[in-house]
């Protein structure tokens, strides 16, 4: 019952983003899996957001709306779904051999996903999970939104009143409808995002670099022993990885082949990156700058202010705005970090060099992440994306990332505040973990720049399209996507 | 997260002992339950142990978290608190310390768990299994 409440629920934000996405013609068009994906992220994104921004008018009724939300896009998707399969099957169309053939293969791809997931669900939520995302979700659950009182409660500051809700809300949504919270929920949502992590970073660097490589780079990302620490434990790090994947993804894409919609949708998952974990901005930040630098340099080669891309990544962002607000209203500040200024930088700046060797130390950490960076380090020393604006995006956002871990440290007010540091670097090197292995895969696979679909490009019309339209991926591609 | 190397060791042996068990953490336990019965919704509560260390602060944890937001829960410990991680507020000083501690906080009920209870004030419930856990009105 549990386990059927939390699918139909992911289901629900999946249908949301894709009806939306459909409605505002901001399909990714990566693949019909990777689309899925991408509808899902921006699906569960909005409709917590949703019950948020309704919770600031009527704490109570949040959820309901949320809940309400998803369902009606499920019902709506099932209408659509099931008219497109009686159309196919009551006038079948001629089945291609390549379906038949490609049916097992499909079919242990799903045994291997339902493997994937009863490993995430032997797990236990963890500290964090229940401590710091759990119990924001017992309380939303308890109140049926965020009530005004969740940020006076001081006596649970140390849960961080200040941490975004896209988790707890999403968990919040399933111990409603079950009637009360139970932390096999928490579980349950954490093997939708890693089956999801799984699936877009496959489609993607299908896309970029074959199904041979795909193939290749996806075992070699559950191999990585940081993979299963962090998809067995109800933390926050792995959707964000997911958000950062699909947000880096498609801005690189944007870069690759110029399409606004990509660089749009990118913005948004980006900005609700940043909903699910604060961290998040530190990637949203990095494509800002990039964006920023390409829409100057192109403005001076035009002649003329090309500000539509910049305007177009922005907008999205606006999303959060409201809690970021409620939560600067509230004066809510992290106690672990002293306030962002000059005097402490300069009075502590003797930790930076100690935290980049900290940091260096941790990316060769073996037992961690295999030699997965070192391989990334390899690839890009061997060959640099020079001439790959996608790859230098790519490059660029998880450096900026990791770099400013030493920055974050270094307002650490623990003392020692290495003990800060050893309690989390981890965790954060981890969620751009898949980024960082699309730019190794890009410097292995043909054309760097081919991080979209072949099919979309000029001169390769028609051979990998009907390839696909011919195998049961296609028909379910042309099922779900239309 | 505030956590120490020491509590994510802590964490670590804990949760290891739980997969081998295949289990989720049992969050709501006879402990919170017992509070449960015996405090009031919407009565904030202090929360006394003897000690700051993991097993007290898991303790604290799993009360708050089991009681959210039902209850407001305040941690109180008889040592100084001075660190930005040091969740407890002191209760050096026994009665009078935790009255002054539960009138900041607007507290009548003060639940101590595993630890001794002042002479002077006086249990409304008590439950024992591996700590003895006391309710006591104000």
């Amino acid at each position: 019952m549990q386990a059927l409440v939390v699918v139909l629920i992911m289901l629900g934000m999946m249908a949301a983003g894709n009806l939306l996405l459909s409605a505002i013609r901001l399909r990714p068009k990566l693949s019909w899996g990777g689309d899925l994906v991408i509808a899902f992220l921006v699906g569960s994104g909005v409709t917590t957001l949703i019950g948020f921004w309704v919770s600031l008018a009527a704490a109570s009724a949040g959820l309901v709306v949320s809940l309400i939300a998803s369902a009606a896009a499920l019902l709506v998707a099932i209408c659509i779904l099931a008219r497109r399969l009686i159309r196919r099957f009551v006038w079948p169309h001629r089945i291609p051999l390549s379906t038949v053939v490609a049916t097992p293969l499909v079919l242990v791809a799903l045994f291997d996903v339902g493997l994937l997931v009863a490993v995430v669900l032997r797990g236990d939520p963890g500290w964090d999970g229940l401590f710091v995302w759990g119990i924001k979700a017992r309380y939303f659950a308890a109140i049926g939104g965020v009530p005004a009182s969740f940020f006076t409660d001081l006596s649970r500051e140390w849960s961080h009143l200040d941490y975004p809700f896209l988790i707890p809300m999403a968990e919040a949504m399933a111990y409603r409808v079950l009637g009360g919270p139970t932390e096999q929920v928490d579980m349950l949502i954490t093997a939708g995002f890693v089956v999801g992590l799984v699936v877009l970073f496959h489609e993607l660097i299908r896309n970029a670099a074959g199904p041979v490589l795909a193939v290749v780079f996806t075992l070699l990302l559950v191999t990585v022993p940081a993979f299963w620490t962090n998809a067995t434990r109800a933390y926050a790090d792995l959707p964000l990885a997911l958000f950062l994947l699909g947000g880096g993804g498609l801005v690189a894409s944007w870069f690759a082949r110029g399409r606004l919609t990509d660089l749009i949708l990118g913005g948004a998952i980006l900005a609700f990156g940043m909903w699910v974990k604060r961290d998040g901005i530190m990637v949203w930040a990095a494509a800002a700058t990039a964006v920023m630098v390409w829409t100057m340099t192109s403005s001076i080669r035009l002649h003329r202010i090309t500000w539509r891309p910049l305007v177009g990544y922005l907008v999205p962002a606006i999303a959060v705005v409201p809690w970021w607000a409620t939560v600067a209203g509230y004066h809510l500040a992290d106690p672990s970090y002293a306030p962002i200024g000059i005097p402490w930088l300069v009075h502590h700046a003797d930790r930076m060099p100690i935290l980049l060797h900290v940091l260096a130390d941790q990316l060769l950490l073996a037992s961690s992440w295999g030699f997965v960076w070192v391989l990334v380090a390899a690839a890009v020393v061997l060959r640099p994306p020079i001439r790959s604006a996608p790859r230098a995006f790519m490059l660029w956002a998880v450096v900026v990332h990791l770099l400013s871990l030493t920055m974050i440290y270094t307002f650490s007010t623990w003392d020692p505040y290495m003990n800060h540091v050893n309690s989390s670097i981890d965790r954060l090197v981890f969620q751009v973990l898949p980024l960082g292995l699309v730019i190794l895969t890009t410097a292995i696979g043909v054309d760097p720049s081919a991080a979209l679909p072949a099919a979309r490009r000029p001169g390769h019309e028609g051979l990998r399209t009907s390839a696909r339209a011919d195998s049961l991926a296609g028909l379910l591609r042309s099922l779900l996507s239309g | 997260m505030q956590t120490s190397v020491n509590q994510i060791d802590f964490l670590r042996t804990r949760l290891s002992a739980v997969t081998a068990t295949r289990t989720i953490t049992p969050v709501t336990t006879s402990d919170t339950e017992f509070v449960r019965r015996h405090v009031p919704s919407g009565e904030p509560i202090i929360y006394v142990t003897a000690d700051k260390g993991i097993p007290d602060l898991f303790s604290y944890y799993q009360m708050s978290y089991a009681l959210a937001p039902r209850n407001a829960v305040w941690w109180a410990v008889p040592a100084p608190a001075g660190k930005v991680a040091d969740w407890w507020q002191d209760a050096t000083g026994g009665t009078t310390a935790i009255r002054r501690l539960a009138s900041d906080d607007h507290a009548r009920y003060v639940v101590f768990a595993g630890t001794e209870i002042p002479a002077d004030l006086h249990p409304s419930a008590v439950w024992t299994m591996q700590a003895r856990f006391a309710v006591v009105e104000l």
